[in-house]
Formats: C-alpha cells, sequence, structure tokens
C-alpha cells in the first residue's frame, strides 16, 4: 500500500506512504482520491510527510486530487519536504494550496 | 494441431514394439530407434516431443540420451520419460535430476503409461501454449521497437539544427530516456525583428509525452497560423506577446479534468537589434545567464505556473537585456535531478558552477562539455528521465 485512508468526522487524511510520488504511483493516487470522494468525502488532508521526492507526474496527480474534489470541496497539504516545497514553489502551486506544516493543524483549519 | 509425435527407445525388440503400440493406441504418432544415437538422430530431424526411453541400452545409456537432447535442442521442449527395471527403481532419482522428466518402471502396465502420458500431454500442452504466446511478444516487441525507432527519428528531426541565427549563435544537446521523449525544444526568427525560443518537459515520458510534445511543437512555429507571430502581432509590449503566447497555449492544453499531460516550459523572445529579452517560465527550472563580462552564473526568474496544468493561471515575465558574448542556457529538470549512483542529485548549484567552468570554451564545444559532463554524473547508459540543455550566445546588432 502507497497510501492510507483515515476518515474523521467527514475529513479524509490521505497519507502517502511511499517515499517518492512519482509516476509509478501517480495514478494510484488519483484513484484513491476519487475512491473517497465517490463515497461522499469532499474534504480532503493530503498528508506528504513521507515524500522526499516527487516528480511531474506525483504533481499532476495531486492536482488532479484536488480537482477531484470538485467546488465544494476543500484540500490541504500538510508536512512537505523541502525538495516537494520546492516544486511547489517553482510551479507556483504554493500560491493555490493552503499548505500547513503539521496534519493537525490542517485538520484543526478545516474544522474551524 | 496434429497427434504429439513420440518416439520409443529400446535395445529390446520385443519391448519397444509392446511400448510403440501402446503409444500408438494412446493417441501419439510413434517412431523408434533401437539405440541411443539413432534416437537422437531422429529427435534432431523430426518434430518428436515426447521420448520413453529405455535406461540400460548398449552404447548410449537412457541418461546419457536425456543429457545430449538437453544439450542439443534448445528450440522446442522434449519430454523425456525414462524406463528402469525393478533394481533401479532409486536411480530413476538420479535420471529426474540430470533433467528426465518422469519415470516409468517394468514392467510398463498399461494403466499407469496413460497417468505418465496424461501429465506428459498437459505439460507440452502448456509449453507449446507459451512457446507461442512468447513467439507472438517477440514479434509484438519487434513491431513496437522498430516503431519507436521511427518515431524518435521523426522527433529528432524535429529539433533545430546547430547554426548561427540572426543575433544568435546557438547549440544543444537532448538525451532521451525511452526511445522517444517528453522533452522537446525549438528557436526561430519570428517576423523580421524578432527571435524566439521554447523548452518544455511534458509530465512523465515515453510515448504519451512525446505525443504530447509533437502536438505543442506543431503550435509553437514561426509560421503565420502559429501562435507565437499571432501574439507578436497582437501585442506592442514585449511582456504582452509572451504571455499572451502562454495563456493561449494553457488553453488550448487545459481541458482535461486529471491534468494528465501538462508541461512545463520556458519561452523567450528577444529583440534583435537589441538584445533585449522576454521570458515567461512556466513550472520549468530557472534559465541561467553567464554574461561575458563576470564570472558568476545568475539563475533568472522565481518560477510560474505550469502549462495545461490550471485553467486560468497567470503568466508573469523576466527581462534581461543581453550584451554581445553573453549566454543563456536553458534545460530540463531531468539535468538537475540526475542522481548518480550514490543517489546524490546533479543540483542546480552544480549546474551554475559547471556553467562558470565553461566560460572560455566555444559555444559550438559546449553540446559535448554538458553532454559529457552529465554523463559521467549519471554513470550508467540508461536515464531515468529526458535530459535536454539549449544553449545561445547573443551576437549583437545585425
Amino acid at each position: 500500500m502507497n497510501f492510507k485512508t483515515e476518515i474523521k468526522e467527514d475529513i479524509a487524511i490521505l497519507t502517502v506512504v511511499a517515499s517518492r510520488l512519482d509516476a509509478s504511483i501517480a495514478p494510484e493516487l488519483k484513484k484513491v482520491v476519487a475512491g473517497i470522494v465517490g463515497d461522499g468525502t469532499t474534504r480532503l488532508v493530503l498528508d506528504l510527510e513521507k515524500v522526499d521526492f516527487m516528480d511531474s507526474s506525483g504533481l499532476g496527480a495531486v492536482i488532479s486530487s484536488f480537482k477531484l474534489t470538485g467546488q465544494k470541496g476543500e484540500f490541504v497539504i500538510c508536512n512537505m519536504s523541502e525538495a516537494v516545497a520546492e516544486i511547489f514553489s517553482l510551479t507556483h502551486m504554493d500560491r493555490l494550496f493552503e499548505i500547513y506544516p503539521s496534519v493537525d493543524e490542517g485538520y484543526q483549519k478545516m474544522c474551524a | 494441431m496434429g497427434n504429439t509425435a513420440a518416439l520409443v527407445v529400446d535395445d529390446d525388440n520385443s519391448s519397444r514394439i509392446i511400448l510403440a503400440s501402446m503409444l500408438e493406441n494412446a493417441g501419439f504418432d510413434t517412431l523408434t530407434a533401437s539405440s541411443g544415437s539413432e534416437a537422437l538422430k531422429l529427435v534432431t530431424e523430426s518434430e518428436v516431443t515426447l521420448v520413453l526411453s529405455d535406461w540400460q541400452m548398449p552404447g548410449m545409456s537412457g541418461t546419457e540420451l536425456c543429457e545430449k537432447i538437453r544439450e542439443s535442442i534448445s528450440t522446442r521442449y522434449i519430454y523425456f520419460i525414462i524406463i528402469t527395471g525393478e533394481l533401479e527403481k532409486a536411480s530413476a532419482v538420479t535420471a529426474i535430476s540430470i533433467g528426465a522428466d518422469d519415470f516409468l518402471t517394468k514392467p510398463v502396465c498399461n494403466e499407469e503409461l496413460g497417468a505418465r502420458l496424461n501429465s506428459a500431454t498437459r505439460i507440452l500442452d502448456l509449453q507449446m501454449k507459451l512457446s507461442a504466446r512468447n513467439d507472438f511478444l517477440e514479434v509484438s516487441y519487434q513491431s513496437v521497437t522498430t516503431d519507436l525507432k521511427i518515431a524518435a527519428k521523426v522527433q529528432e528531426d524535429l529539433l533545430p539544427r546547430r547554426f548561427r541565427l540572426s543575433g544568435m549563435d546557438t547549440n544543444w544537446f537532448f538525451k532521451p530516456a525511452n526511445f522517444v521523449a517528453g522533452d522537446m525544444f525549438d528557436y526561430f526568427p519570428l517576423g523580421e525583428d524578432h527571435f524566439a525560443f521554447y523548452i518544455i518537459d511534458v509530465e512523465g515520458h515515453g510515448i504519451a509525452s512525446a505525443l504530447t510534445s509533437f502536438a505543442i511543437n506543431n503550435q509553437l512555429n514561426p509560421s503565420s497560423h502559429g501562435i507565437c507571430l499571432q501574439a507578436l502581432r497582437r501585442n506592442s509590449d514585449m511582456k504582452d506577446v509572451v504571455v499572451d503566447t502562454l495563456t493561449n497555449l494553457n488553453k488550448q492544453f487545459e481541458n482535461n479534468l486529471d491534468s494528465s499531460r501538462y508541461f512545463t516550459m520556458i519561452y523567450g523572445v528577444m529583440e534583435i537589434d537589441t538584445g533585449q529579452v522576454t521570458i515567461a517560465q512556466a513550472g520549468h527550472p530557472a534559465p541561467i545567464l553567464l554574461r561575458k563580462d563576470c564570472n558568476i552564473a545568475e539563475a533568472l526568474g522565481d518560477g510560474g505556473m505550469p502549462v495545461g496544468l490550471i485553467s486560468d493561471a497567470i503568466y508573469g515575465t523576466i527581462e534581461c537585456r543581453l550584451q554581445p558574448g553573453d549566454r543563456l542556457f536553458i534545460y530540463s529538470d531531468g539535468m538537475i535531478e540526475c542522481q548518480n549512483n550514490a543517489g546524490v542529485f546533479y543540483g542546480s548549484e552544480r549546474l551554475l558552477r559547471e556553467i562558470e567552468r565553461s566560460k572560455n570554451i566555444s559555444i559550438e564545444n559546449l553540446d559535448t562539455v554538458f553532454s559529457d559532463n552529465i554523463d559521467e554524473w549519471n554513470e550508467t547508459e540508461r536515464y531515468d528521465d529526458d535530459v535536454s540543455m539549449v544553449i545561445f550566445e547573443y551576437t549583437g546588432k545585425r
């Protein structure tokens, strides 16, 4: 398993367990998120703590996941490593997402 | 499909005749041989796939025959059953260890033979299906490889020639991770007074990415149908020209919910007579500028949104004025993300330092310098991602 999902209240906490979020697991991320959204949860906290490498396919999958949660959905990202943060900064995706240093903070923010 | 061809090998006439008739009755096309050497010749010359051989024979023994068959026939599988006397039963284990598939004990009873033959037929059938599938895969693989080689040639032909264009000397290198790449670049005079250049890196690599890069290449060209010239004619400010081009591209490629096939890009337009360059950095690694009168290379820009990833992406520009002899380097992330055997990235810092070190080398040799440099870092022949680099040197007013 490359991903772990926990549903708390109506918020999904999706943890990427793999250390590389790249082309080999990007399609699986999209599938997992499609499943969560299909089950009716559109508020999602993405935990990237374990990810120390992300390639263009990984970034594409994160953006797709964000799009899947839809207009009424919420999507925050937590625990970015320096390497992942660099990609978000290079692509200006850090301006598009709410990013938090920990899952707790992301979750609390969503509950507020 | 015809019957399985079987061969009975026994120096004893009556045993041979009885076994052969049992096999015929079981539906096998049966040949017979009275010695190991005769059997070997028959196996080589015919399509026999099942051999029943006596162990003890004058000259070549049954086990020797089995070994010789295994050595000499590699194009098809031959199922080998060895027949032992009651006293040699323990030796059957030895026979199997040297390559026999099964054994029978004399006197051979019809029921046991039937069971052994069923098992043989099952394995031979599987073997045949597997081999047919293998042949099919081999043919398919050859055909795909041939197609890919042709596609790679088409892609290579789309890359620009290295030569002096109005205002710019150019050079580049390109290393696809597979036959074809998601990296693509080009440069061309745009209208009468401008020079345009771009490098793109489509998400992923391989065939799907290459097809997208072909489609983008088709949009970005100096013709009046191309979006580059249209943007130049629609706007007077160079910033607007560059942003208009990217916004237009983004509209064309951002139509999919799953964000696959997006790309990062550097697009730049230079006024040939002034050396004024306007660049958009769409999620692509920063262009690097090396001034002729300075020993420090400088990365330009702080990023930007990729093309085709989100709708309504906003693009900014980077400006710089080139003086004759100044160099501009654009490259794909495959370059800085290339890892050596110890897992260390090549990295932007190393690239900046290598660019500084290359200062006194003539531009026509820089493709080899940087290509060798990254090959040395990569250590293995295969690349995990496409790697490309384009180098420009401003030659001044026409």
